[in-house]
């Protein structure tokens, strides 16, 4: 037969050949792809949930801030309502003012005109002027007291304004420009006190406007200056506002690393296990140290998992096997003989299970972040401490059959420290929380096997954190 | 029902045309799965696995050239998958001098096909993957080699003794019937 007549003859044998199928084959594809249809929905309704909390964040981030836009525009064209009435108290000041002013000034002028008529006849005339210029000096003096009066007032409001202005903005008073129109009003009071005279009256009073007008718009650009110069003071204590805390959630692949002085015992461990998809949640708290360093520490789950399979081709299985005669003699009696033997069946056994490679840890963790109000970059490096590592499935032993992993205490309940490196990135969701990725290498240092074991694990993982920071 | 109304019924997950598709079809690729498996329970998960990557990726059939081969090669590729986690290693073997031993067509014709599918998974795993690909799959040498990331040499000389080994075990088994 030749090679190829070899070939052909498998071909035809085998090509069309239906072999049977197991019964329940059909009932497990079932149950396989509604486990995965469970799996895709809890992953998606993970996402949503994910994708409609930080939406969330984001559009309650962007209306504050355009609150806060509306708020400030709107006090720059219209200062706040106390200012705005404690404004209009001043405006009817000065109205009343310029109203007494003006009728001070109408009586003045009539002063006058009644010295021009009464200055023109004798002595009489200048008698009378004298009077009348005694008379319109004590009514200069008075107006010119008045006018002092309510110019003080009118400090005292403006004074009070700045304060108000202060308590409820934080502004910081600004003073410096109520001084000189203070002064100026002094300056201006000293020179009517000094010279009254009638000309001279009806100029104080023209200066005397002219000061209000200019104390009022003075008194308006102060506002739009404080209004331009928003000063916010926060109320955190210098210790709290340091603080944040994290949760967090990785899926993990982990890295199975086995040494051994037995090769055939490494090359059949290594085609028993494989290493499936893990996990890790946790939460950190940590504290910024200055403006780029962190420290964090907390608690963390991990779960590594492992799928173990396992042929034995020279297994064995006893079957007692029962046969039961009956025997009639020759008196017609019957009698039963039962005959009880053990059938000895050698065959292939085939093992397939899940390990699970559960610990508890302490990570410990320095960071460097970089500047950025929106976006960050950080490293992250520390320990991980472990604190209890549990086991689950089964495993290979020395003489190459599948045992319990937790027989023979193979592995350690306490697997040691550690090495974590981590560099992520972070968004500003808003004031308090920041929405964090970080991917991440853990390497062990220690074997997780006993000392005298036959074989030395480690199982380093590579993993991506998803999750949320809140700051205090 | 038509095979492109049950396609199209597996397109819409209805699970009765799902149905009717395994049973037509799950025979001829358990043989697949029984000719690249060492044995029957690792078969039984190559075709599971094998049908649930049929199943999801139904709807990428477009109606272009036959059915069953469409499957075959999902089928082919789920149980090179399943053995390439097994860590196969294909060994370049330079003796191809040994006699190859000389089997008659009397003894190879009566075994049955359940015989020869054990003969095949009897196989060490990197002689048997390629005997499947040259011999029942039709590959090249070449097709091969790429697909197992193995040289062309490698692939020829595994086959070379692959077919030893199965002429040597058809004759085993004859000497032992007689």
């Amino acid at each position: 037969m030749t090679e190829n007549q070899f070939d052909e003859f498998f071909r035809k044998k085998l090509g069309d050949y239906s072999s049977p199928v197991p019964e329940d084959m059909w009932r497990r594809i079932k149950q396989r792809k509604d486990k995965e249809r469970r799996t895709l929905l809890i992953l998606l309704l993970l996402l949503l949930m994910v994708g409609g909390t930080t939406s969330y964040f984001i559009f309650e981030r962007r209306a504050a801030s355009q609150k806060e836009n509306t708020a400030l525009s709107q006090k720059q064209t219209n200062p706040s309502t106390n200012n705005s009435t404690q404004n209009k108290n001043q405006k009817q000041t000065i109205a009343t003012q310029d109203s007494t002013t003006s009728s001070q000034e109408n009586k003045i002028s009539s002063l006058n005109n009644e010295t021009e008529k009464s200055s023109e006849p004798g002595l009489n005339k200048n008698n009378n002027s004298k009077t009348n210029e005694s008379k319109s000096t004590k009514i200069s003096n008075s107006v010119i007291k008045n006018n002092v009066a309510k110019t003080n007032r009118e400090k005292n409001l403006i004074s009070k304004n700045s304060t108000d202005e202060m308590n409820k903005t934080g502004r910081e008073p600004i003073e410096q420009n109520l001084e000189q129109p203070k002064n100026n009003q002094a300056n201006e009071v000293t020179k009517q006190n000094e010279v009254a005279k009638p000309g001279e009256q009806v100029i104080a009073e023209q200066n005397n406007q002219n000061n209000l007008s200019s104390k009022d718009s003075s008194q308006k650009k102060l506002q739009n200056n404080a209004a331009s110069k928003e000063i916010i003071i926060k109320t955190h204590s210098p210790i709290i506002k340091n603080l944040f805390v994290e949760v967090y959630a990785s899926p993990d692949i982990p890295v199975n690393k086995i040494s051994s002085n037995n090769a055939d015992y490494l090359r059949h461990k290594d085609s028993t296990s494989q290493m499936k998809l893990s996990y890790t949640f946790g939460v950190r708290i940590g504290a910024a140290l200055g403006e780029h360093f962190t420290v964090k520490t907390g608690f963390q789950y991990s779960d590594i998992n492992e799928k173990f399979n396992y042929l034995n081709k020279n297994a064995t299985r006893t079957v007692p096997v029962v046969i039961t005669r009956t025997l009639t003699n020759s008196s017609g009696e019957t009698m039963m003989l039962l005959d009880t033997s053990n059938l000895i069946q050698a065959g292939k056994d085939y093992k397939l299970s899940y390990n699970h490679y559960k610990s508890i840890d302490i990570p410990i963790l320095i960071g460097y972040e970089t500047n950025g109000e929106r976006l960050k970059a950080a490293f992250n490096t520390g320990i991980i401490l472990n604190i209890k590592t549990s086991y689950k499935g089964e495993i290979l032993d020395a003489s190459l059959n599948a045992a319990d992993i937790n027989s023979y205490n193979i592995y350690k309940n306490n697997t040691g420290v550690s090495l974590y490196f981590g560099l992520g990135v972070s968004t500003k969701l808003n004031d308090n929380f920041r929405l964090f990725t970080e991917p991440y290498v853990r390497y062990r240092l220690n074997s997780m096997t006993g000392t005298r074991q036959s074989f030395s694990q480690k199982i380093n993982v590579g993993g991506l954190s998803l999750g949320l920071r809140y700051n205090f | 029902m038509t095979e492109e109304q049950l396609i199209k019924g597996c397109v819409k997950n209805n699970v009765a045309c799902q149905r009717m598709l395994f049973e037509q079809y799950a025979g001829k690729m358990m043989t697949i799965c029984l000719r690249y498996a060492c044995d029957k329970p690792e078969a039984e998960d190559m075709l599971q696995e094998a049908f649930i990557k049929i199943f999801s990726h139904i709807h990428q059939y477009k109606f272009e050239g036959s059915f069953e081969g469409w499957m075959k090669r999902i089928v082919v590729n789920c149980a090179l998958k399943a053995i390439q986690k097994k860590k196969t290693r294909f060994v370049e073997i330079s003796n191809h001098d040994a006699a190859t031993p000389h089997t008659d067509s009397f003894a190879v014709s009566n075994l049955s096909e359940d015989e020869l599918i054990k003969l095949i998974s009897n196989l060490p795993d990197g002689y048997r993957v390629v005997f499947n690909l040259y011999v029942m799959e039709g590959y090249s040498h070449d097709e091969i080699a790429a697909m197992l990331n193995i040289q062309a040499a490698t692939s020829r000389s595994q086959l070379v003794k692959a077919r030893k080994l199965l002429q040597k075990q058809i004759l085993l088994n004859q000497k032992i019937a007689i």
